[in-house]
Formats: structure tokens, C-alpha cells, sequence
């Protein structure tokens, strides 16, 4: 089963659009990493998941099943994790546990307890790190199959970052949680997830599991006057180049395939492979469907 | 598994209205107590329970005067739902649009729909109001008819039906509008337009005023009625302007021996036995908007959620 899967997904904002078109599987018990630029419809996408939203035209289904349907078994913390600031955090538990059906007190709390958050404090009080870590508690007191989060770790700081990720890691390895989150952040992609889907203007450039990924893309450099042959035998996802030497970014159809005679590669990181994407109008999509590159 | 519960929640989140809202409610129930029991005082001070028909005109001005004294500033009761409205129902869902909370809210096991109407249900907690008012009014029911726009308004269960309708009035503007503040004025505004509309144009058209002649003011009988519309006859049976009237009056004022028998005061008037009919009335069409409103929002929050 998939996470969430879309089929034909359009939002459109008055003349805007948000999504366009977009088609996409998120398999179920993986954490998946939406990335993109701002208003690549990250959270237009999440939005239509939860059931925030009505899509324009085309199809979201969740855990099988229309958004508003699962509203009890997904957690969504949303980009300023708002919470009402003049509640302390016992009472916030107390209040999911009573808007909820699945509650589950001993993780919610458990949560609490481990980061030291006094449950007297009001929410209002707390930093940014630590009201992130509410909304999470909150979210993962549902006893979810999926999480759903938008820009998770945007308000936070470095340190507060690193314990929100393994916080979300224990969790979702503790509890089988399939996880979806959005992020402009690229550095702590690669710990943190290990599927990938890039957005950019409302259509997805990239979508697969992280290690098939990096196994089928590689920096390949060479003298610029012999790109041709590279570009015959492998889509090229970005290039740069000067006079003598062209640095490619390529998608390999066998994983590790061996450079082509007179170039020499190296594998991608997590990092270099988005921005390629970002960058490039290429976009490779897994399953039947063919790279394109245009 | 278990079911949400959304009585704590609603009582959490909305702790400081709900509270506001009963200690007003209270502490006008306390004057109404005090008051009530001097008007009542004074009632029987003045021998208003004994002489019945056969009352005085100087018995029942001098309690008038009191009731008037103890009483007019329940006029002021035609404001209490359009103040509910506007510091209950308006912020509800435009304080959730403003802080972003509704993306916790609505995203919850429990639906929107639910929690939405557990929190309308909550107010027939100020329902009880009214029926105190009744009690109230009872002796000044004697001068001056249940039917006058003053005391209507907060008698019988037009006051609850008002308090319905703002809330729900508030609820969709602070869904539509999504500004606090914004929304309490339009909600402020509205009721103050709603309620002259009703008064001016609409409630004396539920049935045909009665039309009446009398020599001197009054009817005659106890409890003066809701006047409609009043005006001067002269002994040709000619119909007086108000300008023509007050000319007259004008020109007989140092006259103390004038009498007006030559003319004869017509009036339309809403007998007070329509007091219910009217109330029904009233009742019924508020509560549909209400009804109206509260779907209207639901509808609203469907199509545009964020």
C-alpha cells in the first residue's frame, strides 16, 4: 500500500498554480522527504493530504482512502507548529487525547518526559524547538501510520534540529510510522530519509527511494569536445562546463555503470542529485514511466 | 479506541468567553432581582394588586414612575445578543484563522462539523434568561404591555432566538472574514440593523394593526398597548397633519380651560394577546437564519478549509 499516492493532482490558487498535474506514490513505512524551492506546493501538497484542502482537479488518496477519511490515524504539524499559546502542555495532551480516538498516552507523554518539557509551562512560553516537539508529541500520541509534516525543522536551531530528527527516527523505527516531510533543507536529507520526491513548480522533478537514486546518478568529468558521446548512452541531468573539462550529472540506466572511456566518475551526494534536479528541467519518475529529459 | 469527548475541550478553549458570558449573565440576573423586587414593592405599596380594574390614573402614574425608575434600563437588554455574538460567536473560528490553530483543529480524530456544533449547542446554557425576565415583567405588565418593543425584546424567547442568531451570525463572519475584529464589528453592526428592521418595518406586519378611537389617552382598559401609528381627528372628522396637531396644541397652551373633547386621538395598535404569535413569529424566523448561518459556515469551511 502506499503512503499517499496522487493521481493527475491540480491546486490552483486563483491564477496561481500550486500543483499542476502531478502524479506520485509515496510508499508506505518509509520516510520520505518532500523537497523543493519555496512555492514549489510543498505545503499545498500536505494541506490536500490531511484534508485541509479540496483539490482543484485530480485524485489524493491516503492510506487508500480520501484524506478526511484517516483524519484519526495520520498526525500533521503543520510549518509554525500552532498550538494554543495559552494552554500548557499538560493541557494540550489532555485536549488530543479528547479530539482523538487512537490516543496514546504513554508516547505522548513519553515524549514530554524525555525532553524535560515541565507540563505546567503554557505553550506560549515555550522556544521553537520545544513547541516543535509538542506538536510531534501530539502528533505521534494519534498512534499514526503516517506523519505528515511541514517544514518540521525550519523554526529550529542546529542543536534542536538533531534531537527533533532522532526523536522522529526512534519514533517512526519504535511505532512502523510511514513519515512525509517537508523541507528546504537540504543538509539533513540524507540522515534523515530515505525517499526522496523533489518538487518544483507544482510538478515533481524526482521521486525514488534515496539509495537507487545515488546508485543510478553520477558526476562524470571529461573534456568538454566528447559530452555527445555521454549524452547518447546516459540522460544528463545538469552539466557544467568550460573550455576543456564538462562536469555531468547523469542517471545511469544499471546502477554503478562504468564511465564511458576518457571520463571519469564519482558518485553523487544526496545534495548535489537535488539541486541538479532543482536546477535542470530533467525529472525522473520511478516506475513505468520513462525518464524524460527535454 | 474510544470516542472523542468535546465538552472538555470546548470548555478549555473557550474557558474566558464562557465565563465572561455567565458572569454578566449572573450579575444581570442580580439586578433584575433587586429591581424586581422593588417594582414588586412598590406594586403593592400603591395598592396595585387589590384595586384591579377600578385602578386610579394617579395610582398607576405614580407606578409607572417607579417602574420606570427601576426598569428602563432593561432596554438596554436588545444590545446583550449582539454583544454575544460579537465577543462569543465572532472570534470562534477567527481567532483559529488568525493563530493558524485550525490546522490542529481540523486535523484531529473528531470532525470540524462536530466540534463546531457542540460549541452552538453550548449556548442553550443562556436560554434561561428570558424565562426570568417573564417573571420580571409581571407586575409592569399592568401599565404597559408585554407587546411594546420595550419590554419584547428580552421577553419570552426572542432574546434566546436573538442570542442564537448573533452567535451563528458571528461564527460565519469570522469563518468568511477571518479577522477578529472585523468580524465583531460586522457582527455588532448587523444585529443593531437586523433588530430596527424587525421592529420598524417587519413585526408590525405579522398582523393588521387594530385600529381604534379613544377620547383621552389609553384604551381604557389596563396596559397600554404597542401604538403602531396615532393621530388627531377634529369634530369634522377631519384628519389632523402632525404639524396641524401641534399648531393646535400650540395655540391652546396658556388655555388652561381647553378641553380636548372637540378632538379625537385614532390609533393602530398590536393588541398584547399577540404577544405569543408575535413572539413565535420572531422566534421562527431568526432561528432559521441561525440554522441558515450555521450551515452557511459548515459549507464555507468545506470549500475553503485553509
Amino acid at each position: 500500500m502506499n503512503a499517499v499516492e496522487t493521481f493527475r493532482l491540480t491546486q490552483r490558487y486563483g491564477r496561481t498554480v500550486a500543483l499542476d498535474d502531478c502524479t506520485l506514490a509515496v510508499p508506505a513505512g518509509r520516510v520520505a522527504a518532500l523537497v523543493g524551492p519555496n512555492g514549489a506546493g510543498k505545503s499545498t501538497l500536505l494541506e490536500l493530504a490531511i484534508g485541509l484542502r479540496r483539490p482543484t482537479a485530480g485524485r489524493i488518496e491516503v492510506l487508500g482512502a480520501q484524506p478526511g477519511a484517516r483524519r484519526d490515524r495520520v498526525g500533521f504539524v503543520d510549518q509554525h507548529a500552532a498550538l494554543y499559546p495559552a494552554l500548557t502542555v499538560a493541557e494540550l495532551l489532555r485536549l488530543a487525547e479528547h479530539l482523538n480516538t487512537r490516543w496514546d498516552a504513554a508516547t505522548a507523554w513519553g515524549r514530554i518526559e524525555a525532553l524535560g518539557l515541565p507540563p505546567r509551562r503554557r505553550y506560549g512560553t515555550l522556544s521553537g524547538g520545544q513547541q516543535a516537539q509538542v506538536a510531534l508529541a501530539l502528533a505521534l500520541g494519534k498512534r499514526p501510520e503516517l506523519l505528515l509534516l511541514d517544514e518540521p525543522l525550519a523554526r529550529l536551531d542546529p542543536l534542536a534540529r538533531h534531537e527533533f530528527l532522532a526523536a522522529l527516527l526512534t519514533a517512526v523505527a519504535e511505532h512502523e510510522i510511514s513519515v512525509l516531510f517537508s523541507s528546504h533543507n537540504l543538509a539533513e536529507l540524507e540522515r534523515a530519509c530515505d525517499y526522496l520526491v523533489v518538487l518544483r513548480d507544482g510538478a515533481v522533478r524526482l521521486a525514488g527511494d534515496v539509495d537507487d537514486l545515488l546508485e543510478h546518478h553520477q558526476l562524470l568529468t571529461g573534456p568538454t569536445d566528447r559530452i555527445g558521446v555521454v549524452a547518447a548512452a546516459h540522460p544528463v541531468v545538469s552539466r557544467v562546463q568550460a573550455a576543456a573539462q564538462a562536469h555531468l550529472i547523469v542517471r545511469t540506466r544499471e546502477p554503478q555503470a562504468e564511465a564511458p572511456p576518457g571520463w571519469q566518475r564519482r558518485t553523487v551526494s544526496l545534495d548535489e542529485l537535488v539541486l541538479a534536479y532543482l536546477r535542470s528541467d530533467a525529472s525522473a519518475l520511478p516506475g513505468p514511466r520513462q525518464l524524460v529529459t527535454r | 479506541m474510544s470516542r472523542p469527548r468535546i465538552l472538555w475541550p470546548t470548555w478549555r478553549l473557550h474557558r474566558t468567553a464562557l465565563l465572561a458570558s455567565a458572569v454578566v449573565l449572573l450579575a444581570l440576573v442580580g439586578i433584575l432581582v433587586y429591581t424586581g423586587i422593588r417594582i414588586r414593592a412598590s406594586y403593592h405599596q400603591l395598592g396595585l394588586d387589590t384595586c384591579g380594574s377600578a385602578c386610579s390614573a394617579a395610582q398607576l402614574n405614580a407606578f409607572s414612575e417607579q417602574a420606570q425608575r427601576w426598569g428602563l434600563w432593561t432596554q438596554f437588554l436588545a444590545l446583550l445578543p449582539g454583544l454575544l455574538g460579537m465577543f462569543v460567536g465572532a472570534p470562534l473560528l477567527a481567532r483559529e484563522y488568525e493563530s493558524g490553530t485550525f490546522r490542529f483543529a481540523w486535523t484531529q480524530a473528531v470532525t470540524p462539523r462536530r466540534l463546531l456544533l457542540a460549541k452552538v449547542a453550548l449556548l442553550g446554557g443562556a436560554l434561561a434568561f428570558s424565562a426570568f425576565f417573564h417573571w420580571w415583567y409581571t407586575p409592569i405588565a399592568v401599565i404597559k404591555d408585554r407587546l411594546a418593543p420595550w419590554p419584547y425584546h428580552a421577553d419570552g424567547v426572542y432574546l434566546a432566538a436573538a442570542t442564537l442568531f448573533c452567535f451563528a451570525l458571528g461564527l460565519l463572519a469570522g469563518a468568511v472574514l477571518r479577522r477578529t475584529v472585523v468580524a465583531m464589528f460586522v457582527t455588532g453592526a448587523a444585529w443593531v440593523g437586523v433588530f430596527f428592521t424587525d421592529w420598524q418595518l417587519l413585526r408590525p406586519h405579522f398582523a393588521a394593526p387594530v385600529l381604534s378611537a379613544a377620547a383621552t389617552n389609553g384604551l381604557g382598559h389596563g396596559g397600554q398597548p404597542w401604538v403602531v401609528d396615532s393621530w388627531q381627528v377634529d369634530a369634522a372628522g377631519r384628519r389632523l397633519s402632525d404639524a396641524e396637531w401641534n399648531a393646535v396644541v400650540a395655540l391652546h397652551a396658556q388655555d388652561r380651560t381647553w378641553s380636548r373633547a372637540d378632538y379625537t386621538t385614532w390609533m393602530l395598535y398590536e393588541p398584547g394577546s399577540r404577544f405569543w404569535a408575535f413572539q413565535t413569529l420572531d422566534a421562527a424566523w431568526l432561528i432559521t437564519l441561525a440554522a441558515a448561518f450555521v450551515l452557511a459556515t459548515l459549507w464555507w469551511l468545506r470549500r475553503h478549509p485553509t
